[in-house]
């Protein structure tokens, strides 16, 4: 990171990374409120903990790492499925070159139903195994977990997670909706 | 074939079948997906919210409150009655980011802020009206540092029920830090007209200070995300100050839960009440 000072850096690290750690928090939490907290929860503790994490061997993962520790330490969160339900679809930003063409509101929150079936801890491990692309090793070491605990949870997200998810004719896959209640 | 084996089989198979499909549809499907306070304001409310746990060792509690800012005005009080010059109902305008001070600030002393967790709660229960209850109450926090629950100091929170249904509260005891950023946005919370950010709206603000001048600060009702809550910061002659908030949800924050009485537990001039009584100030370390 540059020398031009720790709030410096925190700064252009937050404009870097906030929007991902954003996207992290919504796959965990399933709501755009509960998400923004976590986040700007996460931010703080990031901050607190600078040093260290300027010092560590990747500063990204660290905070992420944050990230998923204060979700699952938060023990008074109730399942956040209506709510999610309840919130209109997030804004497009027309002109974002990043937003796919086929990219669908709705998408989002049956994606976010169909996560809040799941645990907090199965979710954590969806978000570190698919979202972040770990390993079954690496997501077992950030959890706590053993690999077969990691496993046993993988199965079982995917399991859940496949009606978000059809094959094309020719073989793509494609997302639909599950029906949301 | 052995569990083990069959799980690694069934976790194999399932996974070369689905891991890139779903990797796939989960970064199409968030791609547009922003967080919604700009990377400015996010890195300011962090460092002014990391600046006072730093100094207070506060982390869990202290830290979701520290996204909320509140602005002021002034009202004589006495104990058991309060004259009250209403200020106008404010509109929720675009909060300004708060400037970041220095990294390191400077540790305040040891005070009645840092009355433990538990000692807050046996206060708590001989201030209430006898038909209000505490029901659920957290006394500790978790940094998620690897270090497990800690005992809070100056800071309670849970839900409180009264006759007509539960609503969470919070209860915070803050240092003094006069002259500093973290110093100024406590004189910003406790004062009148309040802003807001984003949905959030100010019902009412109300200025209160005491005759003798040891606290200042304001009473207000706001309505956020689609819960509504009374709460009151008072700052003290010696700058620490007390933040009491009291809503008619259950939820942890504004907008977790739906509405669980039709009104708070405790009506604004209870909320204010409990929170000038001296005995907040009177523990020792």
């Amino acid at each position: 990171m540059g020398g031009r000072g720790p709030d410096a850096d925190f700064t252009d690290f937050v404009a870097a990374r906030a929007d991902r750690l954003y996207r992290s928090a919504y796959l965990l939490t399933t709501s755009a409120p509960a998400a923004e907290d976590l986040l700007q929860t996460t931010l703080t503790k990031a901050y607190v903990a600078w040093g260290r994490v300027r010092a560590a061997d990747d500063p990204v993962a660290y905070v992420h790492g944050i990230l998923t520790k204060t979700f699952l330490s938060e023990r008074r969160r109730r399942s956040s499925r209506d709510l999610t339900l309840a919130e209109p679809p997030e804004p497009w930003h027309p002109g974002d070159a990043r937003r796919p063409p086929d990219a669908d509101p709705a998408e989002r929150l049956a994606l976010a139903a169909a996560l809040a079936e799941l645990s907090p801890l199965d979710r954590a491990v969806v978000v570190l195994r698919f979202w972040e692309d770990l390993s079954v090793a690496r997501t077992a070491t950030h959890l706590g977990l053993s690999e077969a605990a990691v496993k046993n949870r993988s199965l079982r997200a995917l399991r859940s997670l496949r009606g978000l998810l059809t094959d094309a004719p020719d073989g793509t896959h494609h997302a639909t909706p599950r029906s949301t209640r | 074939m052995t569990h083990d084996a069959d799980l690694d089989r069934h976790h194999d198979e399932l996974d070369a079948q689905l891991h890139e499909p779903l990797h796939r549809h989960l970064q199409d499907t968030l791609a547009d997906l922003r967080a919604p306070a700009g990377p400015a304001a996010l890195a300011a409310a962090a460092a002014v919210g990391g600046r006072r746990a730093r100094s207070r060792r506060r982390a869990g509690l202290t830290l979701a409150a520290a996204a909320s800012v509140a602005l002021v005005g002034g009202l004589a009080l006495t104990r058991g009655g309060v004259d009250r010059p209403a200020a106008p109902a404010g509109q929720a305008v675009e909060q300004t980011p708060t400037p970041t001070p220095g990294a390191d600030a400077p540790e305040p002393p040891a005070g009645w802020w840092d009355t433990p967790s538990p000692r807050m709660l046996r206060t708590l229960r001989t201030l209430l009206p006898d038909d209000v209850r505490v029901t659920t109450v957290l006394t500790t926090y978790d940094n998620g540092d690897g270090a497990g629950p800690q005992t809070a100091e100056g800071s309670l929170s849970g839900v409180l029920t009264g006759p007509d249904g539960p609503g969470a509260f919070q209860l915070l005891l803050r240092a003094p830090s006069p002259g500093d950023e973290r110093g100024s946005v406590i004189l910003r919370d406790s004062r009148c007209p309040r802003e807001r950010l984003g949905a959030a709206a100010v019902v009412t603000c109300t200025a209160v200070s005491s005759p003798d001048g040891v606290l200042t600060g304001r009473l207000s009702t706001d309505r956020e995300r689609g819960t509504t809550y009374h709460s009151t910061e008072l700052v003290a002659d010696d700058g620490a100050s007390v933040y009491f908030y009291v809503a008619d949800s259950s939820g942890e924050k504004p907008g977790y839960e739906e509405p669980s009485a039709p009104t708070p537990p405790l009506a604004p001039e209870q909320v204010l009440d409990l929170a000038v009584d001296p005995v907040w100030r009177a523990w020792r370390p």
